[in-house]
């Protein structure tokens, strides 16, 4: 401000910053008071120390129209003394894949599918229904109606910038009508009696509990779409040439890092579909990976070694689940493997996995293990998205198609 | 002042040099011809120069080549949105078919069984019945005994018997379609989709005149003798179905498109209120969306499952055979808009009737109870100018709710009603067909859809004003608004006389009046502007021109 | 509770303790343009929809179907004299939907029978008459009330 501009007398701004300035450093006046009881022998208190004490309000039961939920601490009936760890399908472990490892005691066999999945990948498949897959990308990226807020906009060279908020498909449906759609095109297109002897199912709830090393940990898991089959899932592998990827070692991280502890859970494992029905065995789940639900437990972003975990993890509580309702809770070594197929997608990014349980005593590294063939990071398409106002597909891969073809019909 | 005056006097002086110039070029070809040969002569009447305004509305907007801008020209005259009546697939208040029916002019045909057009698939259906019998069953138990979904005790009752109804649909979806892919090829093709966003914007004719309106005209003298003139009410609806099926091509009509005009499908007249049967309004932007963006090939639907849920949040007191009304309203609700939208997206809107007859097939079902409606569209326009000059009508066939099953005991299903079951695998064996006449008459040779315009600068554009259009997202600023005190203080009682008159309502503005393209466009930063040197400051705005 | 004013008992009196509720209900005309089976009723601002329904089911047995309440904003007028703006009370009105088969007119409880209107003209007649007369007999004592007479 030039030295030689003239404040107007009055000026209500200054006047309230004024203000502020002389309230804001206000000093008590002593008026003697004190000293003056002190003479008399009163004793004087401070009044601070009345105030500080926090009110202690009595909960106060009241008549209503429902009984009120009981706050969920120790005094909840449900609450159990022992900890369980749990994972759900919102979760990541810290160290992905092999924490997975570890913790489901599993081997695995990078970029190795079963034979007969490798041979039906191969086989071609018409034209019309790669028609239909690419009909099915874009109605999921582009011409879906959904208008529902995408996540906020950040630029890391000026992280305090707001953009205009987006509206758009979310990752959640998008992922829903790519695969339903995917689901759909492969059943049209198969043989009557092999979909037959099948059934799908939308969003699934699977539940693990099991014991490693002392201590009780739980899976939860939401399958996206589980297929099942009137047969159980076989393969038949030749593992004697497979260099198998051994349970590494986390030290110094222990094996339940990042799960958080529950004191409510329930002790039995639950497999979603009761054991007298016919079409009972899993045979393909297919996961989903949204970005915008999927999160670490400290705010990091979520590294694609974690979502590999995500896959092994997942496809173990299913498979898990579906052996304890088939042998009881207690089982260890398995009579038999069980098989599960496993897809987990990004929408773009798919990721194949096959696991063999062999065994549920996953304490420590020896004895039975399980194994997980898996086939990772295969692209269904480089970007799908409103280009400059016109819809676009760029680099459709189709051998995609060949595999989740093959899961399905193997 | 004074300049403002010499240029309107120079425009009218050239004009008339103009119209000189044009007689004088006449005279040149042969002026006269045998027989007097004169203009029309125009009614001058006010009304006849109104009716003439919006008619030539009307033949812009059918004009314009996409249909998107079609869409945004629909909503060009309202900033603020249009007051629309909100018809929804999952409400419906007492007494509601009068309405329903008059709103979508539909003439409702209650039937046993399905219309002659469906005969001639009969025994395939059979066929496919008898193979799909026991998977049927099967999903049945499947999904209302032996599957344990994580419930949640949140949910109303409504909610959760959509959800079982929307899980069984998607099953028998699902087996009827595998089963019947290899039979017929319009299946493979089609695309299901699962709870698409449907949209419909109709203006709708033939109401009562509301109150507001009524005392709004008293103010004014001239409008003394018009106090009742009739007006459009804008109606919006929205609903979600569990699933749909669309093709490329469209569905055969049910009856020949001349029955249109049979007067037996004339619908009565309901001219009260909406609000007063107990519809509420929205200020919204009209849209229409039958599940997915313009450009989608698969244009057509064939067939959508609704659900029933909303049934069990209706009162006791509203008795069985209302609510066998409500469903047959929310069929007439959900087909009619379904259609519509589907219909905007051939080039048709409110003001353009369809040239050719629509159909689809409506399922209402809550996994138990079944009710089937096969509805033809022959025309949407209900406009004041039309809704009595417009003899054409809607007809949906429907039949009551019947029983899929009879009970599930012991884990197996008791009584599977097979006439059911194959009235539904009926619907989806109905063939789709190319028709012979010209799909899109209202829209352009080569440009349907903004995909297609040239100009990048204009396509993106458009692309961005429609979607931000048709998302209804709620404005930045606050709407405008007559406070309680200034309508005390300012306009019942003028004690504040002396103020400077600033508000809208003190200049005789009606603020919600204002059109689309009443704003600012973005400015551009000098920086921004191209070199050396450009005045323009503005970005240029493509609003369709109505 | 009845809030309404009794007087004190007294011994011998009688006994005047009913308690009922404030409720009341005014039967209001509908605008023309209304569906017949939709009644209007201005009712105690205290009443919820289903004591109106209540109301009309017990005490007149009236089938309901459906109640939709407003509470409208009262009026505001001038004070006569004084000038300054007043509120009215506020009004709650109840939109009662009886079933769709029923249709409702209004009574017109002050209808005027034949020859009434005849009867209305000779008594405004009469009344003419009269004062006329009285003028003409007060007409040279005009400022003198017209009950100072003999």
């Amino acid at each position: 401000m030039k030295l030689s501009r003239v404040l107007y007398a009055q000026h209500i701004g200054f006047m309230f910053k004024k203000h502020w300035l002389i309230q804001g450093k206000r000093v008590p006046i002593d008026t003697g008071l004190e000293q003056y009881l002190k003479d008399k022998g009163i004793q004087v208190e401070d009044a601070l120390d009345f105030i500080k004490e926090p009110e202690v309000h009595e909960r106060v039961d009241i008549i209503g129209p429902y009984e009120r939920a009981l706050p969920l601490d120790e005094n909840h009936p449900n609450y159990k003394e022992r900890p369980c760890y749990t994972l759900t399908n919102m979760n990541v472990l810290l160290e992905g894949i092999s924490q997975a490892q570890v913790l489901t005691k599993t081997v695995i066999a990078e970029d190795k599918l079963p034979l007969r999945i490798e041979e039906l990948a191969q086989l071609p498949a018409p034209k019309a229904v790669h028609e239909g897959v690419k009909k099915a990308i874009l109605s999921a990226n582009v011409f879906d109606c959904e208008q529902k807020k995408l996540p906020k906009i950040k630029d890391p060279e000026r992280p305090a910038y707001n953009f205009t908020r987006i509206l758009g498909i979310t990752d959640r449906r998008r992922n829903q009508i790519l695969t339903n759609k995917l689901m759909q095109l492969i059943e049209k297109s198969s043989d009557v009696d092999v979909t037959q002897s099948k059934y799908v199912l939308n969003d699934i709830e699977c539940r693990t509990v099991f014991d490693k090393e002392n201590e009780l940990i739980q899976f939860k898991d939401v399958s996206n779409i589980l297929v099942t089959s009137n047969k159980p899932l076989k393969h038949e592998i030749d593992d004697r040439d497979i260099p198998f990827i051994e349970i590494p070692d986390l030290y110094p991280i222990k094996h339940t890092v990042t799960l958080p502890k529950q004191h409510f859970y329930d002790e039995v494992s639950k497999y979603p579909i009761s054991s007298n029905m016919l079409s009972k065995h899993p045979h393909t789940t297919w996961l989903h990976y949204n970005a915008t639900e999927v999160k670490n437990l400290y705010e990091e972003p979520v590294t694609p070694i974690q979502v590999l975990g995500r896959s092994l993890t997942h496809t173990f509580t299913i498979a898990s689940s579906f052996a304890k309702q088939l042998y009881g809770e207690d089982i260890k070594d398995l009579p038999e493997p069980v098989y599960v197929n496993c897809i987990q997608t990004d929408g773009q990014r798919y990721h194949f996995g096959v696991l063999e349980l062999n065994t549920l005593n996953v304490s420590g590294t020896d004895g039975t293990k399980n194994v997980w063939f898996c086939k990772n990071d295969v692209k269904l398409y480089d970007s799908s998205r409103y280009l400059g106002g016109m819809p676009a597909l760029e680099n459709y891969n189709p051998a995609v198609y060949g595999y989740i073809n093959a899961f399905y019909n193997c | 002042m004074l300049s403002i005056r010499g240029q309107r006097v120079f425009t009218k002086a050239k004009q008339l040099t103009l119209r000189r110039y044009a007689q004088v070029a006449l005279t040149g070809e042969n002026e006269y011809t045998e027989t007097p040969n004169y203009p029309q002569i125009q009614d001058m009447a006010l009304q006849a120069r109104k009716l003439r305004k919006r008619q030539a509305v009307y033949e812009k907007i059918k004009k314009i080549d996409t249909i998107e801008e079609k869409q945004i020209a629909l909503n060009m005259p309202r900033y603020y949105g249009w007051p629309c009546i909100m018809l929804s697939d999952d409400r419906f208040p007492y007494s509601a078919m009068p309405l329903v029916q008059f709103y979508t002019r539909t003439h409702f045909k209650s039937i046993e069984t399905l219309p002659t057009a469906y005969s001639e698939t009969s025994e395939l259906a059979d066929s496919i019945v008898n193979e799909i019998k026991s998977q049927v069953e099967d999903c049945i138990v499947m999904e209302n005994i032996s599957i344990r979904r994580s419930d949640d005790d949140q949910l109303e009752e409504s909610q959760k018997e959509d959800n079982v109804a929307k899980n069984i649909v998607r099953q028998i979806n699902r087996i009827i379609t595998n089963n019947a892919a290899d039979k017929v090829p319009h299946i493979l093709p089609s695309q299901v989709d699962y709870d698409p966003r449907h949209e419909a914007f109709w203006f709708m004719g033939g109401s009562n005149v509301p109150d507001n309106v009524v005392n709004w005209r008293k103010q004014y003298a001239p409008l003394k003798d018009r106090l009742y003139e009739p007006i459009d009410r804008p109606v919006q609806y929205k609903g979600t179905p569990f699933l749909t099926v669309r093709n490329h091509l469209p569905l055969k009509p049910f009856v020949p498109y001349s029955e249109a005009t049979n007067p037996e499908f004339k619908v009565e007249k309901f001219s009260y209120f909406p609000e007063s049967v107990g519809y509420t309004v929205e200020f919204r932007h009209g849209t229409n969306i039958p599940g997915f963006w313009p450009g989608d090939l698969d244009e057509f639907g064939l067939l959508s499952f609704h659900g029933r849920g909303h049934i069990l949040n209706r009162k006791e007191s509203y008795g069985l055979q209302d609510n066998l009304e409500a469903l047959h309203c929310q069929a007439m609700v959900a087909s009619f808009g379904w259609l519509l939208a589907q219909a905007n997206y051939q080039g048709f809107t409110s003001y353009n009737d369809i040239t050719y007859p629509l159909s689809t097939q409506t399922v209402i079902t809550n996994g138990h109870f079944i009710s089937l409606y096969a509805y033809q569209l022959n025309t949407i326009t209900m406009n004041i100018d039309m809704i009595d000059k417009n003899m054409k009508h809607n007809i949906c066939f429907g039949t009551a709710p019947m029983k899929l099953f009879e009970t599930i005991e012991n884990s197996q299903v008791k009584g599977l009603n097979q006439d059911v079951l194959k009235m539904l695998v009926q619907f989806y064996l109905n063939t789709p067909e190319a028709r012979e006449h010209e799909m899109k008459p209202y829209l352009g040779k080569d440009i349907q859809v903004i995909a297609d315009i040239e100009d990048d600068n204009r396509r993106c554009w458009l692309e961005d004003r429609y979607k931000h259009l048709v998302s209804n997202r709620p404005k930045h600023n606050l709407l405008p608004e007559v406070y309680l005190w200034e309508k005390i203080y300012k306009i019942k009682h003028k004690t504040r006389f002396f103020e400077a008159k600033r508000r809208p309502f003190e200049l005789g503005v009606n603020p919600y009046k204002r059109r689309l393209d009443e704003h600012l466009p973005p400015y551009i930063p000098k920086a921004l502007r191209p070199y050396p040197k450009a005045r323009k400051k503005f970005e240029t705005t493509y609003y369709p021109e109505v | 509770m009845s809030t309404r004013w009794y007087p004190i008992y007294q011994r011998g009196n009688p006994q005047l303790r009913i308690f009922l509720p404030n409720f009341w209900m005014k039967l209001v005309h509908t605008p023309l343009r209304q569906q017949p089976n939709i009644v209007h009723f201005q009712c105690s601002m205290e009443m919820t929809k289903h004591d109106i329904k209540n109301y009309l089911e017990k005490i007149y047995k009236v089938p309901v179907v459906e109640v939709r309440t407003k509470i409208s904003l009262g009026k505001f007028r001038k004070d006569i004299g004084k000038g300054y703006v007043v509120k009215d009370d506020d009004i709650k009105t109840a939109f009662v939907t009886l079933p769709k088969t029923t249709t409702f007119e209004f009574p017109n409880i002050f209808e005027k029978k034949k020859g009434d209107v005849e009867d209305d003209l000779k008594s405004l007649e009469e009344t003419k008459k009269t004062f006329k007369q009285y003028i003409e007999r007060n007409r040279d004592r005009s400022d003198i009330p017209s009950w100072f007479s003999i």
